[in-house]
């Protein structure tokens, strides 16, 4: 709640841009809505801004400026990038492996993947390979991420996958600040594994990026 | 984003939401969810119960869209109500503009009257006078706050007005004006206090 803010007029005069360019950037969303905070003042209504989000933001697009055109900023800079991934790519990308690959043909029967049902696909992946979890538990964590990922994309947000008497379940839970979910579970029930999604979707944002440049 | 086909509305017609390439109501109609399409164009009358997403709009007859419109290019010369944001590379209005949200343009141009909750933009244009034999109407603009690059204000009522040049011209009613390079104010611009921020 107290995350340290900055007011607009602070944000224009410390970084030099414009009003024009500040309602541009938000309206091609390279700024998220959420980062715009409404609070009243003294003077009446007044918008604020997450101080270290909006100034690494800023500094970002304008790196990226140079080369880039406002739309392909804005496809980078988006928790959920507007794509379809063939489940080929993934594979010859070695993004996922091949068993997870063959996992999702057979019990998915998709070929073309969303950006959330590959961020699943990475997220069962990773929990497979380092024993984690098991075959059938996979469809728990797809079904849960490819439908409600994209509401948590914004946040810093983490997958918990429990254990209790041989069932098991996942959530997604949303942490405030970074640093975590804080969620606590009765003593008989296990936490088999927490995953940071916010890290995963960026390193899986980074190596989609990465395919789309090489081919 | 174009998918979908042609729809031409004459008469008394509903639609449903979805995907189209130009929407063109000529009559009555009701719009029952999102549109996405390359051209919507209402010279009737026309309810949208969701949002617009378009390269251009244009309305000549009355539109009123409950959720937000995104377009590149906006043209009023009717009557636009909007309950949620309007966002456009460039709009152009001559008719009556009522935006509940924040109405964000590159470059905005204004004639009518109107309410809009907030403005925001590069270039700002708003000429809203009403001729003086018709002043007893009720009318002109009036906005909680304005913000651009370049704004020009006439017969505008305002709460908070702030740019990097800000030209209020006759007719203004501006509570607080905050400006960076220039503030150029006609005689009878009524601004209770400005500053240079």
């Amino acid at each position: 709640m107290d995350e340290d803010l900055i007011s607009k007029k602070e944000l224009l005069d410390l970084t030099g841009i414009s009003y024009g360019q500040l309602y541009r950037w938000k309206r091609k969303r390279l700024i998220p809505e959420e980062w715009f905070i409404r609070r009243s003042t003294f003077t009446g209504q007044e918008t604020f801004f997450p101080r270290d989000k909006i100034l690494a933001r800023i500094e970002l697009i304008r790196n990226m400026k140079e080369d880039l055109s406002l739309d392909e900023i804005a496809h980078r800079v988006s928790p959920v990038p507007d794509v379809t991934l063939r489940l080929l790519d993934l594979e010859k990308h070695h993004i996922v492996t091949q068993a997870t690959v063959q996992w999702c043909r057979q019990a998915c029967q998709q070929e073309v993947l969303t950006f959330a049902e590959a961020l699943a696909l990475s997220v069962i992946d990773e929990l497979i390979r380092n024993g984690a979890v098991a075959w059938p538990e996979a469809d728990i964590i797809w079904q849960t991420l490819r439908r409600h990922y994209e509401r948590f994309a914004e946040r810093a947000a983490t997958l918990v996958f429990v254990r209790k008497l041989g069932t098991s379940t996942c959530a997604i839970v949303a942490a405030r600040q970074e640093g975590g979910a804080d969620i606590e579970f009765e003593p008989d029930a296990h936490v088999v594994a927490r995953v940071d999604l916010t890290a995963a979707a960026e390193a899986l944002k980074l190596r989609v990026l990465e395919m789309g440049d090489a081919s | 984003m174009t998918s979908g086909r042609n729809v031409r509305l004459s008469g008394w017609g509903q639609l449903a939401g979805g995907a189209y390439e130009d929407v063109s109501i000529d009559g009555m109609a009701v719009i029952r969810g999102d549109v996405q399409c390359n051209q919507l164009a209402v010279s009737g009358k026309c309810h949208v119960r969701g949002r617009v997403r378009a390269e251009r709009v244009h309305i000549e007859g009355k539109c009123e869209v409950r959720g937000d419109v995104e377009a590149k290019h906006i043209t009023v010369s009717g009557w636009l109500t909007v309950n949620g944001n309007l966002a456009a590379d460039r709009l152009e209005g001559r008719g009556l503009l009522r935006v509940d949200g924040l109405v964000n343009a590159d470059d905005l141009e204004l004639h009518g009257p109107g309410r809009i909750r907030e403005i925001g933009g590069g270039r700002v244009y708003i000429a809203s006078e009403r001729p003086r034999w018709l002043s007893f109407l009720p009318g002109g603009m009036r906005a909680d706050s304005i913000e651009g690059d370049d704004v020009y204000l006439r017969g505008v009522t305002a709460r908070l007005v702030r740019g990097g040049v800000v030209h209020a011209d006759s007719g203004c009613r501006l509570d607080r004006v905050e400006y960076r390079h220039a503030l150029h104010r006609a005689p009878d611009a009524v601004i209770r206090e400005a500053e240079q921020a």
